[in-house]
C-alpha cells in the first residue's frame, strides 16, 4: 500500500506555491498513449493525486475506457522530485453522484475542495501568453496510486514504494 | 500525409522529453529520454540509457505507439504533444528509440488544447505557431 511522503506531497501542488509542473499519461483501451502537461496538481490523503479537468480531450476520452494512469513530474527536474506515480484514475465531473467513492474519495469532498480550482489556486505565476483566457474546469481527476518509481537519472524505473 | 516539424518544435525537442508508450492492453509507462540524439522534419531519436529503456522495452516490442512531450520548461513553453510509431536500434549500451512523428497537437491550455497540427500545411503551422511563440530554450 502506497503512502506518499510528506516531501512529495510538499512537491505535488501548483507551481506557484512552489510545486511542480506534471504530465499525465493515459492510453486508450488498444494501446495508443497520450501525454499532456499540466499546472493543476494536488494531494488528497495519503494515496491520492488530484488534477484539475481544464481542457482535457484525448486524456478524458481514455479514462472512460481505460483507468490506468502516471503521473510524472515534468518541472523542476533538478528538485529531486524523481517520481513517477502509477495507478487507476477517474474523471470526477461536475454531477457524479455525491456518495460515487473511488478508492476512499468521495465525488462530494473533491468537487466541494476543488471544484473551483481557478479561483482557489489562480494561474497567477503562468506566462501571459500560455494561460488560458477563461477557466473551463468541469472536473477532477483523481488518481489512486499504487506503485511509485524513481525518474532520476541513472535510477529511471526504479521502484521507490 | 507529410509531416514536418516547425525548427522551433525542434529546438524544444532537443532538451530532452517525457515518452509515454503503453502495452497492447492499454497501460501508459512512463520514461525520461535526457538526451536526443537527434531531430528531422519527421523524425526523433532518443538516445536511452538501459535504466530509461527498461521502463517501455516489454511495451515498445508488443506495441510500437508512442506519445512524446518536452520535459523542463517545455512543459509550459513548448505546448505540443507528438505521436509516432516507436522502433529500437541497439548501439553498445545506448537504445536508440527512433520514432517516426505522424501526429503533433497543441497542448496550449484553451481553445487550442488538443488541436491536430500537423494536418495544417506546414507554412500554416509555422505561421500559426509564430503568431503565439517564439522563444527559443535557454
Amino acid at each position: 500500500m502506497v503512502k506518499l511522503t510528506n516531501e512529495m506531497k510538499e512537491g505535488l501542488v501548483v507551481p506557484g506555491k512552489g510545486g511542480s509542473l506534471i504530465y499525465l499519461a493515459t492510453s486508450s483501451l488498444d494501446g495508443k498513449p497520450n501525454i499532456a502537461a499540466m499546472r493543476y496538481i494536488d494531494t488528497y490523503k495519503d494515496d491520492k493525486l488530484l488534477v484539475a479537468d481544464m481542457f482535457l480531450l484525448k486524456t478524458k476520452a481514455n479514462l472512460k475506457e481505460n483507468p490506468e494512469c502516471t503521473i510524472t513530474i515534468c518541472h523542476p527536474m533538478d528538485s529531486g522530485r524523481d517520481w513517477s506515480f502509477k495507478g487507476k484514475a477517474v474523471d470526477i465531473e461536475y454531477g457524479f453522484p455525491p456518495d460515487f467513492d473511488w478508492h476512499g474519495a468521495k465525488a462530494k469532498d473533491i468537487l466541494e475542495g476543488w471544484g473551483d480550482w481557478h479561483n482557489k489556486e489562480p494561474p497567477d505565476e503562468v506566462p501571459p501568453d500560455v494561460v488560458y483566457p477563461k477557466a473551463a474546469q468541469r472536473g477532477i481527476v483523481v488518481l489512486h496510486v499504487e506503485e511509485i518509481y524513481s525518474i532520476e537519472k541513472g535510477k529511471v524505473g526504479e521502484k521507490i514504494q | 500525409m507529410t509531416v514536418k516539424l516547425t525548427e522551433r518544435m525542434k529546438a524544444w525537442i532537443k532538451i530532452g522529453c517525457h515518452l509515454n508508450v503503453a502495452t497492447k492492453t492499454g497501460i501508459p509507462l512512463v520514461t525520461v529520454s535526457r538526451n536526443v540524439k537527434s531531430v528531422s522534419d519527421d523524425e526523433a531519436v532518443f538516445a536511452l540509457s538501459q535504466d530509461e529503456y527498461s521502463v517501455i522495452g516489454a511495451a515498445l516490442a508488443e506495441n510500437p505507439w508512442v506519445a512524446f512531450g518536452v520535459s523542463r520548461a517545455g512543459g509550459i513553453r513548448a505546448c505540443f504533444q507528438f505521436k509516432g510509431k516507436g522502433s529500437i536500434d541497439k548501439e553498445g549500451d545506448i537504445y536508440n528509440l527512433k520514432v517516426k512523428i505522424s501526429e503533433f497537437y497543441c497542448t496550449k491550455p484553451g481553445c487550442y488544447a488538443g488541436t491536430r497540427l500537423d494536418t495544417k500545411p506546414a507554412q500554416e503551422c509555422e505561421e500559426w505557431e509564430h503568431g503565439l511563440w517564439t522563444d527559443l530554450p535557454k
